[in-house]
């Protein structure tokens, strides 16, 4: 293996990946630079371990300009100190937010809750399409959670789309179990102001689960 | 390309007597066994890039050449790599897993893309665009350009050249797929710079454009859960996959002390499909 690279001789020049409006807020891998030298310039897949870097793809800096053009990675206007334990993410205005990563988990939790109780009453309303675009921001802020993706389907019931709310359920993590899910999407949907014909019977009648119980 | 597809068979001859005769005097195997000949057979081609390329990829139902993605963007490739080698208007996969920098998204296509594009492709035993920064050769008189005409192979035929490969250079041909180094140098004389394998991995071209929707030949689409639950294109293609019984590989958003996700998920992948 090569050679680790101490994470606090390193600056943070942008992130390696090129995102839309819709795919915020979300984490992103940092695009480091050894701060004593003009290159290298290291790129994921990487991992860190006891304050250093390893495993990071090298490349000069003419490359990176080179992948910036081809939007492969973003590069900021300033780049800053990459710090041991934080993490770096882009938030709705497109603003990089590094740090620690105990305070990035609690702020992107914090939207995505915001968003999912948002999308609730949205769904309670009847505003399908406002109620997916909030499960939308509550999944890209933290895509652990299950209950966008509850909220996604029963969007796809109401809309009598199976199909749709199949795959919802295949993206749920895997430590959702179909069955659970379902159960899920069920007590979601049941909050629809539509028809209740248009709803579908659960698979068991244990409806009461808390929807924040499968939140890491 | 700029060989034709007799040039690159004779490439071919040459590459596999020059590799058997450095197997034997290394005192390696050259002859491939079983396994060695299945997992060189069954390989898939992975292909990688970021979130928004993937969904542009999915919206339009196929992967562009590097000179067409520009043009779509409005702005012209300049003094890169593809332009040096020729090679911008070709669609770049790994017969291996996603080993290009800097991606979070994924397709892999099983090896008949090869057989349906065998007149149009090809193959190089080294990723081209590492020639640039990344490899180091043995003759840096040289220029990239010729170092990659001599050594384009046919496809689906480089395989061969991979299953004898496997013999010769590694301990064992699983470390190919797993990314461990070779234990010897390719008769090639290429020296890497970093990991990650990019003067050993097997490189395959396909000049302008790779359907994905639609194409029997796609194996495995993965990306973020939350791009495949949010964007419309990229749902739309999960959707397609799930009808057609493609397989669809949502994985996290890489976090914390690990930013291997996608690496990792199509390792797992290779490992349940071909070991």
């Amino acid at each position: 293996m090569a050679i680790p690279w101490r994470v606090e001789d390193l600056d943070i020049i942008g992130y390696a990946d090129a995102l839309d409006k819709t795919m915020l807020p979300s984490i992103v891998p940092p695009v480091f630079r050894v701060r004593s030298k003009p290159s290298p310039h290291l790129l994921p897949p990487y991992f860190f371990n006891a304050g250093c870097l390893y495993n990071a793809a090298e490349v000069e800096a003419q490359e990176i300009r080179e992948l910036k053009n081809r939007e492969e990675i973003t590069v900021f206007g300033e780049s800053f100190p990459a710090q041991v334990g934080f993490e770096l993410y882009i938030d709705q205005e497109f603003q990089p937010q590094y740090k620690l990563r105990e305070i990035v988990n609690s702020e992107l939790l914090a939207i995505a809750i915001k968003h999912i109780s948002e999308a609730q009453a949205a769904l309670r309303n009847g505003s399908f399409d406002e109620a997916n675009r909030l499960a939308g921001i509550a999944i890209s802020a933290d895509d652990r959670l299950v209950e966008p993706l509850v909220i996604m389907a029963a969007i796809h019931r109401a809309n009598h789309d199976v199909a749709g709310e199949q795959l919802m359920a295949s993206l749920a993590p895997y430590t959702v179990m179909e069955s659970s899910f379902q159960e899920l999407v069920h007590a979601m949907s049941r909050s629809i102001n539509c028809p209740v014909a248009f709803l579908k019977k659960p698979p068991s009648s244990q409806s009461s689960m808390r929807l924040m119980a499968f939140s890491r | 390309m700029s060989n034709s597809r007799i040039e690159r068979e004779g490439n071919l001859t040459r590459l596999t007597q020059e590799l058997v005769t450095h197997a034997q005097q290394l005192g390696r195997p050259f002859e491939p066994s079983p396994f060695a000949i299945k997992l060189s057979e069954g390989l898939f081609l992975a292909h990688s890039t970021t979130s928004r390329n993937f969904a542009k990829v999915c919206a339009a139902q196929r992967i562009l050449s590097q000179a067409k993605f520009a043009t779509e963007r409005g702005v012209a490739l300049k003094n890169c790599a593809e332009i040096k080698l020729g090679t911008s208007n070709d669609v770049f996969f790994y017969a291996a897993t996603f080993r290009y920098p800097a991606t979070g998204c994924g397709l892999l296509f099983a090896s008949s893309l090869e057989a349906e594009n065998k007149e149009i492709g090809a193959a190089t035993p080294f990723d081209s665009g590492g020639l640039f920064g990344h490899i180091t050769r043995s003759n840096p008189e040289e220029t990239e350009k010729t170092f990659l005409d001599k050594n384009e192979m046919p496809i689906p035929e480089h395989r061969q050249y991979l299953s004898q490969a496997l013999m010769a250079l590694f301990n064992d041909p699983k470390e190919y797929v797993e990314g461990v180094p070779p234990c010897h140098n390719s008769p090639l004389g290429l020296i890497g710079k970093d990991q990650h394998g990019r003067h050993w991995t097997h490189e395959v071209r396909i000049p302008e454009n790779v359907p994905v929707q639609g194409s029997p030949h796609l194996q495995a689409v993965f990306a973020p859960r939350a791009l495949a639950a949010r964007n419309p294109s990229v749902r739309a293609l999960f959707r397609h996959c799930k009808s057609e019984g493609v397989d669809t590989i949502p994985i996290d958003t890489p976090r914390g002390d690990d930013f291997e996700e996608l690496q990792q998920a199509c390792l797992a992948y290779i490992r349940r499909k071909l070991y």
